[in-house]
Formats: C-alpha cells, structure tokens, sequence
C-alpha cells in the first residue's frame, strides 16, 4: 500500500539526526507556564526537568544570560487543538510553529521570527516567493544515491505540501528506472502534475540539510555537475543562483 | 540471532505488512531472513484490515509461513502506528462524541506522527460495536485460514495489549510527574457507565451493612475520585477480557498473548516538551524520556489474572529516531533492562535497528538472550496496591519509588501479588476500598511472613473494619510515633502495620521527611533494603537478580558527562565484569580480574554508559527459601485447622495454648 503521508520517509529526508557537542549549554531556554508556574522547560542539551514547579522567574534569574521564551499553557492547548484539523504532522507542526506567539521574551537576540522560520530549507523555499513563478501543483522528487528506497516524492499545492511517500517504480522496465527523466516522467504522468528530480548523494544533502541557506553548496554542486536536476530547468537553476548569491 | 522459538524474545522487531508492496512481499521477508530475523511483529491497523480488500495480511502470513518465520499480530488499537491515525477509523474519530476527555475537560489528543488527532473514548457505543467488529472480522480471518490453510496461522500469535486506558492523562498534570493527576476519561459515554457501576458495585450486600441507605455514603461527591479510579481499572480489565472473547470465539486454537505496551514519544507527559522541541528546532528531551521509563517500568498490569509484561515501542517516526547513537542505545538498553527483566522487552522498527551499530547490536542481544532464557529476572521486592494503575499517587508510593527503584511495583490486582514468591512487602494505598474478603485475604498473606502496610481510612465497609479488628485483637501490639503514628501487630510469623491517614494532613510542615522516616521503618520491618546505593544522583542502578545467587547490577548514566562515584552495599560483596563472570560460568573458568571483597567501590561510567556489574555475597535464595518456607508453613497450619474443625466439631482454635501446638 502505498502511504499518502509515509512520514518516516519524509522525515529521515527532511529532519535531521541530532549531533552530540559540548557547546550546548549557551542554547534559549523555552518554558511552558500555567500563570507563574513552570509546566514544562527545555533547553538542547541541559536537563531541565528540576526547574518544573517552580516559578518563571525563579528560571529566568538562573539563565540570566540566556534567551528565555515563555509560551501560556492555555494557548499552548489551543494552538495543539486547533492544529489536529490540519491533515499531516508537517502541515500540523508549521501550523503550531507559525501561529505560536511565546507570552514574553526576555534578552530578546532577535530571534523570534526565526522561531517561525524553523525548517528544512527546500519546505521553506517552496513557500516563499517562488511560490508565484512555479505551477500550483508541482512535485519534487528527491532521490539519495540513485537508490530509489531513499527517495521521497513531495507534492506541493499552493506552496504548501499536501502529500509526500515514496513513489512506486516496481510497474517500470528496470533499464528505466536507472534514467532520471525517465522516473521523473513516470512519477509526473502518474500523479498528473509536473515534477522536478533532484538527484544527488546523501552527504550531500545531509551537509545542505544541516544549513538554513545552502543555496551556495546547491549552486556550486550544479555547476559541478554533482546533482543533477532532472529535467534540467534554466528557470528553476536561475532562481538558485539568484537565492545563491543575491539572496533572493 | 533474534529467532527464538519461545514466545516473545525480548528484542522484537517491527515489520508492518500494509508497508511493503505486495509483489515486493517474498523479497522483504528473505531479505528479512538473511540478515538472521525469523520472527517478526507487525500492527494490524483497524483501518487496513477493514479496506484490505488485496488479502495483504493473509499475502504475508503465507509468505512468513513459506519461510518458517514467526509472527506477532499486534491486533489492539494502539498509538504510534505508521498509518493515518495511527490505524483508528477517520469517521469514528472525527465525531466529536467519540472524543475522550482527559479530568480538564480537553479532549485527549496524540500529538505524534502520521498526524495528530484526538483520541476516541472507550465507552463510546460506536467505538465498541466497530472495535468488536473489527475483532470478529480478525477472528474469522484466522480461523478460516486455520481451517483451509493451517501452516499458514500455525507460527502466528495475536498480541492484545492495553490501548488507549494509558493514555488517557492531562498533559498539564503529566508535565510534572509522567502519570501525575488524575487518569481517566471524563467524556460523556464514561460518566454515564461510571453512574451505572457505581450502583451496581455499591448494591452489593457488604456495601449495605447495617442498612441499605449505608451504600449512600460510598456513592457521595467526596469519593468521587475514588470512585472513578477502581472503575476506570474495571472498565480497563473488561475491555481486554471481551478482546480476548471476541478474538477467540472461532479461533480457539489461535496463540494469544497479552501484553503492555508502551510508546514513550506519543506518550501525553510528554505534549508540552514536543510543542518546545517544535518551537525550538530540538529534537526531543532525553532525559523526559529516560524518566518515562522508570515510571512506566515500576506499574505492572495485568488481564485475565495473568501479568502483562512491559514491551517499549520505539518507533521510527518520532524524536527517538533523531537522538544521537548514544542516546538511542542508552534508552534501548534501559527499557530492554527494565521490560525484558519482568518478561517483556522492546518492540523496535527493523530498519531502525539495523541502522545501530554491530556492536551494540550484538551486546543488546546477549542481554536479551539471557533475559529470555531467565538468567537475569528483575524481581519485585515490595508492592505497592492501588485501585487504578494510570493514575497518580501520594508521597508514599515516590518515596518507596526513590528507594527501591526499579524493585518495586505498583499493581492493581491483589492476587497476583499473593501469587508472587519473592515478595515481602505489600503496602496498600489510601484510595483502596477495603471489603471483609480483602482483609481476610491480607492477614492470610500478613501470618505466612510478610509485612502489610495498612491505611487506615474511611474506606473500609464495616465488615472489613470489624474484620481487622478481630485480626489484631489477640495480636501482639506496639504503638510507634515517629513523626506520625502508626501500630505495628506481630500476626502468625508476619507483622502488620495500620498508620492513620489522618495524621498526614498534620505534617504539611514536613511531609517528606516524615513519609521518609515511615518508610525507612517499614523497610526495616520487612527487611526490605535497596541492594546498591550510588553516591551521585546521576547514576541509576537496575538491580537483576542471576542464576546461582549473584545479582547483575546495570549502572546507568544518563548524562551527558562522565559520572566517578561510589557503589556502597550493605553487605561485603565482591564485584566483577559481569561480561566476563558469563562466560567464565559458561565455560566452568575461574573469574579473572575480579575485585578483592567490600563494602565500597569507586566507578566511572562514561557519558550514556550502561555498566553491567555481577555482584556476589547477597544471599539472595536463603531469603526466597525462606519465604517460600514460611507461606508453606503456614498454609498447611490452615490446611490442618480447617481439617481439624471438620473432624472436631466445636474446637476453639483461637482458645489458650492451641497456638503452642505449632510452636
């Protein structure tokens, strides 16, 4: 059966496998509070499970040199509720990320906006401007290796990602299989909307995955021929470039 | 290799059928089989097995059968399955009168990949005639495949487990504690049953003593709470009691096994840490799921009068997949440790677990090996007795737990405690209704050696008040105060404690301190005493007891530093490489390197590190034997007085001097 949401594929593709390092102990401390009391705090790295019962400001003068965000039990619970009439965990996730305002910043770096902007590079792209000069529906075709076991085909619908699993191949001619417009044209036809291949290594991804703007890496293993674009699009490679190195 | 032919190994690995594409089916199991797996598990989502109109399941149940694999059905709606919600029904999920409630009045929701939905209530009508359909529609299933395809069902076993009832917690109130506050559902459907049990279970004749309108003071707002936690532990054993009936009503020969399990990254304590992961581009907290374990691992449940061991589920859709190798392999050792020492062990994807390194894979199953082949069984040494399982209990019960650890258990049956041999000690929390059988069947336990600890509250019908005041009345008594008071009786060769609950609404000076002094004299009483003590609060300690009176101790670090502390025992012990003591047992070698004897030992446990350690010098089966030899003792002193009052009509046997006879 093939899965309308497989979230592990598209999860092993798009979230990325946690480091361990040393350098963990200056992160933002994120605080869940009911009135003045703590409910739930975290921090990447640091167990924070003593500071639960105690008062918000009791944390905060602890990490005096850090970012605190606080964040209302009650619209915590709402904006949980509300995100279930999303239909899949990332639509759910961008829905909570997106609408979750913290109660109060304290030692503010600016980073509030980011809290919102958190996410895979290439989901974030797709809702951006580009959104204008590309189809309302589209898919993106990611394959890792030419292994079609670690591919995700992600389909996109007004900017916004309405389905992804891993496509079906086994109805191909296997000679077939191993062309990638080939497989693209296949995946198109079969889900009647255009689709953009990307084929690259799973270092490579893993290394872009990891950055908020790779777009430079993308560019230059284009340019190298490193990953390829299948079918090769001018407008889609003139619109890396432009992200590349105008930023836009 | 994870092929044992005995039921459930302690390491099973997932591999759901409705995943792998029909033609690709004979390829996946031999690709399967090669990499040594001959057993397997895989959820059967309500959903899939409603629409399977492709036979997938029988597909892979011949597939399996061609190559001599075993396989696990786990047929119980469950969280953390990779299908639309999690394989529940979208019509019956979607209604919001199937909706549970949590006691806060929100609905119940699961906030955990595919996607997030709200839990359906147990005692929605809808929800039970479709799960009881679903039930028979498996039932028939299997039963004509046994019928016309015997081989093909012959190495399947169905897995029944709890479902939702564990779930069913506020998440504001699990933040703090993973199974604090309330547990239950509130909605609708499970008022209108809890109104409908409280008559029925109150109407009974002890409940009426001396007059009917007595039963009114049981029905009162005040034990509302009260109320609700046996009933909610009722409703719970009667659900898995009918999924067994509907499971076999055609299918009697089908393998059936019931089981816990428990997926920790969908858990509900752990809602508001995933809504700060989200916000914080983390991944998921460590140490929030490290506790979860300990929690879930010290509540035993049962079904059917049988035990239901403890089974992790680590999937491959949530933050665990994201934790770094050291992490991931910590809290699979812990909850292989904790789950596969009562029995049960850890359900793992199979890519998931074939993506860990050799090596830990290979450490992970001679552990597993020897938890299957019962070297290693983690005991409980005391008991803790309460009406509901999920829910969340006094001082008492975290201090006990912050004693003992992983040594003692929390259940909600009382005669699988009597049935336990290696116990010594019951405590009986203050939310339990005591009737007269239950205090007959306390002291009958309390006479053959044990120590009972007894509340003493206003939830005793009067029968049992009058019971146990007979009990204690030729007893033995010795009034303590220590920080509360309590009576401590000498009944038979057992002794028995009542304290007086009211007393602890008077300490709130300081409670704990109090509650600690009480308990260091039960555990004192009950020679109950925690095998290994650890100088940093960092470092856990899972006590398994080995073949041969020798204890395993796993010292585990859950931090992310090395940790240098001291081991101290209560007795002199020798401590060695438990690795090493394995094979020099199996190979009749003498140990090498082991430490000289003592009281005190300096370690070092490396960041996530899992020590194994054997320890020697506990005398641990004199202690059973005697125990054993006690309850023998004295069921067969109440084997010969009741034989006696048959052949003797009018003996007294609580008259002078009758107890000299067996002394």
């Amino acid at each position: 059966m093939e899965l309308s949401y497989d979230w592990r594929s598209f999860q092993s593709l798009f979230y990325s496998k946690k480091k361990l390092n040393s350098g963990e102990l200056q992160q933002a401390v994120y605080l869940v509070t009911e009135g003045q009391v703590v409910v739930s705090a975290f921090s990447e790295g640091q167990d924070l499970s003593d500071w639960i019962g105690s008062t918000w400001d009791e944390v905060d003068a602890e990490f005096a040199h850090r970012e605190v965000f606080v964040f209302d039990r009650l619209q915590v619970d709402q904006w949980m509720s509300q995100s279930v009439e999303k239909v899949h965990f990332y639509d759910q996730i961008r829905f909570i990320q997106t609408q979750s305002q913290p109660l109060r910043i304290n030692r503010s770096r600016g980073r509030s906006q980011d809290l919102m902007a958190r996410g895979h590079f290439l989901l974030l792209a797709v809702k951006t401007w580009w959104r204008v000069v590309f189809p309302s529906a589209y898919g993106i075709y990611i394959c890792l290796d030419e292994n079609p076991a670690l591919s995700v085909l992600v389909l996109v619908k007004n900017g916004d990602v309405s389905s992804f699993h891993v496509p079906d191949l086994s109805s191909m001619i296997p000679d077939r299989r191993r062309v990638p417009s080939d497989v693209v044209k296949y995946i198109s036809e079969g889900h009647h909307v255009p689709v953009q291949g990307l084929f690259l290594t799973s270092k490579e991804w893993a290394e872009w995955s990891e950055r908020e703007r790779p777009w430079a890496l993308i560019a230059g293993a284009l340019r190298a021929d490193r990953t390829k674009l299948a079918p090769f699009n001018w407008g889609l490679t003139v619109l890396i470039y432009l992200r590349a190195y105008l930023g836009i | 290799m994870l092929g044992g032919d005995v039921n459930l190994y302690p390491i099973l690995l997932l591999v759901n059928y409705w995943e792998i594409r029909p033609s690709r089916i004979g390829a996946r199991l031999d690709d399967i089989l090669r990499r040594g797996i001959t057993q397997f598990a895989t959820f059967v989502p309500w959903q899939a097995a409603e629409s399977d109109i492709s036979n997938l399941l029988a597909r892979i149940l011949q597939a399996a059968a061609d190559r001599d694999m075993k396989v696990y059905l786990i047929l119980s709606p469950e969280l953390g399955v990779h299908y639309p919600n999690s394989g529940f029904p979208k019509d019956l999920i979607s209604k919001s009168e199937n909706r549970a409630q949590h006691c806060q009045s929100g609905p119940v929701t699961a906030h955990f990949p595919p996607n997030s939905f709200h839990l359906p209530s147990l005692f929605a009508p809808d929800f039970n005639k479709r799960y009881s359909s679903f039930l028979s529609r498996m039932d028939g299933i299997l039963s004509d495949l046994a019928r016309t395809q015997p081989h093909w069902v012959s190495r399947v076993t169905a897995i029944l487990t709890g479902s939702l009832w564990k779930y069913y917690r506020s998440p504001s109130a699990a933040a703090y504690s993973p199974f604090g506050g309330a547990a239950g559902d509130y909605s609708s459907h499970a008022a209108l049953a809890h109104r409908q049990q409280v008559d029925q279970f109150y109407g009974q004749r002890e409940f009426m003593d001396p007059t009917p309108a007595a039963a009114n003071r049981w029905k009162t707002r005040s034990l509302e709470e009260v109320n609700r936690r046996w009933f909610y532990q009722q409703s719970e054993n009667t659900f898995r009691t009918r999924a067994m009936h509907a499971l076999k009503k055609k299918s009697a020969q089908l393998k059936v096994t019931e089981v816990e399990l428990f997926t920790p990254e969908a858990d509900t304590s752990l809602i508001y840490s995933q809504f700060l992961q989200w916000m914080a581009g983390g991944h998921v907290d460590f140490n929030r799921l490290s506790t979860f374990l300990d929690e879930a691992a010290s509540r035993t449940s049962f079904s059917n009068a049988t035990l239901t061991p403890l089974w992790t589920h680590w999937t491959c859709m949530g933050g665990f997949r994201m934790l770094a190798d050291a992490e991931q392999q910590f809290l699979l050792l812990k909850s292989l440790l904790l789950g596969g020492g009562q029995g049960g062990g850890i359900l793992i994807d199979e890519t998931e677990w074939f993506s860990l390194s050799a090596q830990f894979r290979g450490r992970a199953e001679s552990i597993a090996r020897s938890l299957f082949e019962k070297r290693f069984q983690l005991k409980a040494r005391a008991y803790y007795w309460v009406p509901h399982l999920w829910s969340d209990y006094g001082t008492l019960w975290d201090v006990l737990r912050g004693r003992l650890g992983p040594s003692v258990r929390m259940i909600s049956s009382l005669d699988l405690i009597f049935s336990d041999m290696s116990s010594n000690l019951l405590i009986v929390d203050p939310s339990c209704i005591l009737t007269r059988e239950v205090i007959q069947k306390l002291m009958a336990w309390t006479k053959s050696g044990r120590v009972v600890v007894l509340p003493r509250t206003k939830l005793y019908t009067e029968l049992a008040r009058k019971e146990l005041e007979q009990s204690v009345s030729q007893a033995r008594r010795m009034e303590i105060d220590l920080g509360f008071n309590y009576q401590l009786y000498g009944l038979g060769e057992g002794k028995l404690i009542v304290y007086d609950t009211l007393d602890t609404d008077s300490l709130k000076g300081e409670p704990l301190s109090a509650w600690q002094v009480f308990l260091n004299a039960i555990l004192s009483i009950a020679e109950v005493e925690s095998f290994c003590q650890l100088s940093d609060p960092r470092l856990k300690v899972i006590p398994l007891e080995v073949e041969g009176d020798r204890l395993a101790t796993f010292i585990l670090n859950s931090s992310r530093r090395s940790v240098t502390a001291d081991m101290v025992y209560s007795k002199e012990v020798q401590v060695g490489d438990l690795g090493q003591a394995l094979v020099s047992d199996s190979q009749n070698e003498p140990e090498m390197d082991a430490v000289s004897p003592g009281h005190r030992f300096t370690l070092d446990v490396p960041p996530f590190g899992v020590l194994p350690l054997v320890v020697d010098g506990f005398n641990l089966s004199s202690q059973a034997e005697r125990h054993v030899a006690s309850r023998v003792a004295s069921e067969t002193r109440e084997g010969a007085a009741k034989a006696a009052l048959v052949e003797l009509p009018g003996l007294d046997l609580q008259g002078e001097g009758m107890g000299d006879l067996w002394n």
